[in-house]
């Protein structure tokens, strides 16, 4: 394989596998919301304090292009890939929906059911993603439709397979674990709808080490925001006066909070070293020196965010001894791995790669590449010298996002005339 | 100075496969795509100055049977995201 980054993806992917095998011991002797602040707090911390340390080594070193710190304040600007709301607020509700209240309902469904069960929370959110794309723009087509369906097949599985166990499937667990898959698509669904502002264009052309500056405050933003909206959450939750899961939990965690000993728990180390900060630091490193031969980093992290789910299974079984027959077990661990092979097929047949050559009217040459860039699909923009005045180049997931980007090309001013070339075959890079 | 430069390429349609590999052998060609256009190919072209860019057109591409046209572009800037 071309791209060994590839491999940081599958990496970060198998250690996300593993929590929910290392905490099955912590359920009975500390609360989930301390595991939860204890993790994210934590490394809500050491994200921002990675952030702020590279940008002072980068602006100790004379030879890169300088980060001011006053950077902070595009946080502040509007996102215009989230109903153009302020950066800031975009993170903030990313982290708190998508990250604390889904780990929440994770772990909570979890300690209720067993693994297996709640991977097809995670199962049922590819899929949900997958019919979310179709609506947008992107075809359904056979390998598509052959991928949800063994998506499916797997999820019949292993429901049969907790029907036999003759356990009975809590109806709390039952709903845990719904709304853990709700928060897991919204996360995934938004997650990249994190367009740059002009300013952190400029500054990422000059100095590729900002975006992963960026991605580091990101996740710090995210992580502490999400804490701080927990607690009041949790104080919400407390108020009122209904006995549940949650309000259990949130009354050992307080009485656990000054209990500064539970953060040096082997498990706790784990979740935040091999579970929070490794995988994102390699997901991270992907993100950033990616060189897509074909597919792009969003494409292959969407292909292989099966194996999370698969490695939780297979770890749940070989190490803890969930119950799961061995035949249905490698049955349902063959399905999820096809399923992996069949996104990828129809990841390659349904993307477009191409060059468009634009001309530009007189007095647009220092606005409109920036305001290109702003566009999805857009990749690279090239300033020539020739018989045309820009090279973008695009990749796209499907043709209809193709021509929608040919129909916002051809509805600015400042463009003269447009001419596509499509990539037939790489043959050197 | 570094000079990009990007090369579109017509061809002559029965040498297309070996015009193709000729140019892979470049090593001043860091990426050469097959494209369906305007255009057969797109060459990515690095040099250090304008001394080596006349090189590589006068030396070895223009000795290359099979090339029917080619329209060079030099790239001033560019921008990524």
């Amino acid at each position: 394989m071309k791209n060994k980054l590839i491999y940081n993806i599958i990496l970060a992917n198998i250690f996300w596998g593993l929590i929910p095998v290392i905490i099955s011991g912590l359920y009975a002797e500390i609360s989930i919301i301390t595991i939860i602040f204890f993790r994210f707090f934590t490394c809500g911390i050491l994200f921002l304090a990675i952030a702020l340390s590279l940008i002072l080594l980068n602006n100790r070193n004379l030879e890169k292009e300088r980060i001011p710190l006053n950077i902070f304040k595009e946080l502040f600007k509007k996102n215009h890939e989230f109903y153009n709301m302020k950066y800031i607020s975009y993170f903030v509700i990313l982290g708190f929906f998508g990250i604390i209240l889904q780990i929440i309902f994770y772990f909570l469904a979890l300690k209720l059911t067993s693994i297996a069960f709640v991977m097809i929370g995670f199962i049922i959110a590819n899929i949900i993603i997958a019919f979310y794309e179709h609506t947008r723009a992107e075809k359904l087509n056979f390998f598509k439709l052959l991928y949800l369906t063994t998506l499916m097949f797997s999820i019949g599985i292993i429901i049969f397979v907790k029907v036999q166990e003759s356990v009975n499937i809590s109806i709390n667990g039952l709903v845990y674990m719904l709304l853990f898959t709700a928060c897991l698509t919204f996360f995934h669904t938004f997650v990249n709808r994190d367009g740059y502002s002009k300013k952190e264009i400029k500054i990422m052309n000059k100095n590729q080490y900002y975006k992963l500056i960026r991605l580091f405050l990101k996740l710090a933003i995210m992580f502490l925001t999400g804490i701080g909206l927990m607690f009041l959450f949790i104080f919400i939750l407390y108020l009122i006066p209904i006995q549940t899961d949650l309000t259990l939990e949130i009354g050992e965690f307080l009485i656990e909070l000054s209990d500064i000993s539970i953060f040096f728990r082997p498990e706790i180390l784990f979740l935040n070293t091999l579970g929070t900060v490794v995988p994102y630091t390699l997901t991270f490193i992907a993100c950033i020196y990616w060189n897509p031969y074909n597919l792009t980093y969003n494409q292959w992290s969407t292909i292989l965010v099966v194996i999370e789910p698969t490695t939780a299974l297979f770890f749940g079984v070989i190490l803890i001894n969930e119950f799961f027959p061995l035949e249905f077990l490698i049955i349902t661990l063959f399905l999820l791995s096809l399923s992996i092979l069949l996104r990828y097929v129809h990841e390659s047949t349904v993307k477009v790669n191409s060059y468009i050559l634009l001309d530009q009217n007189k007095s647009t040459m220092d606005k409109l590449p920036l305001k290109l860039l702003k566009f999805s699909g857009i990749k690279r923009i090239e300033i020539l010298v020739g018989t045309h005045d820009l090279l973008l180049t695009v990749k796209m997931n499907s043709i209809q996002d193709f021509y929608v980007l040919i129909e916002q090309l051809k509805s600015l001013k400042e463009v003269k005339t447009i001419k596509i070339l499509h990539i037939n075959k790489i043959n050197k890079i | 100075m570094p000079i990009k430069a990007i090369m579109f390429c017509k061809f002559d349609v029965y040498a297309t496969a070996e015009v193709i590999e000729k140019l892979r052998e470049l090593p001043e060609i860091k990426k050469l795509m097959s494209l369906t256009g305007d255009y057969d190919a797109i060459a990515e072209i690095e040099v250090e100055n304008s001394e080596d860019l006349y090189d590589i057109f006068t030396k070895k591409i223009d000795k290359i049977e099979g090339i029917v046209d080619t329209n060079t572009h030099v790239v001033m800037k560019s921008w990524e995201k």
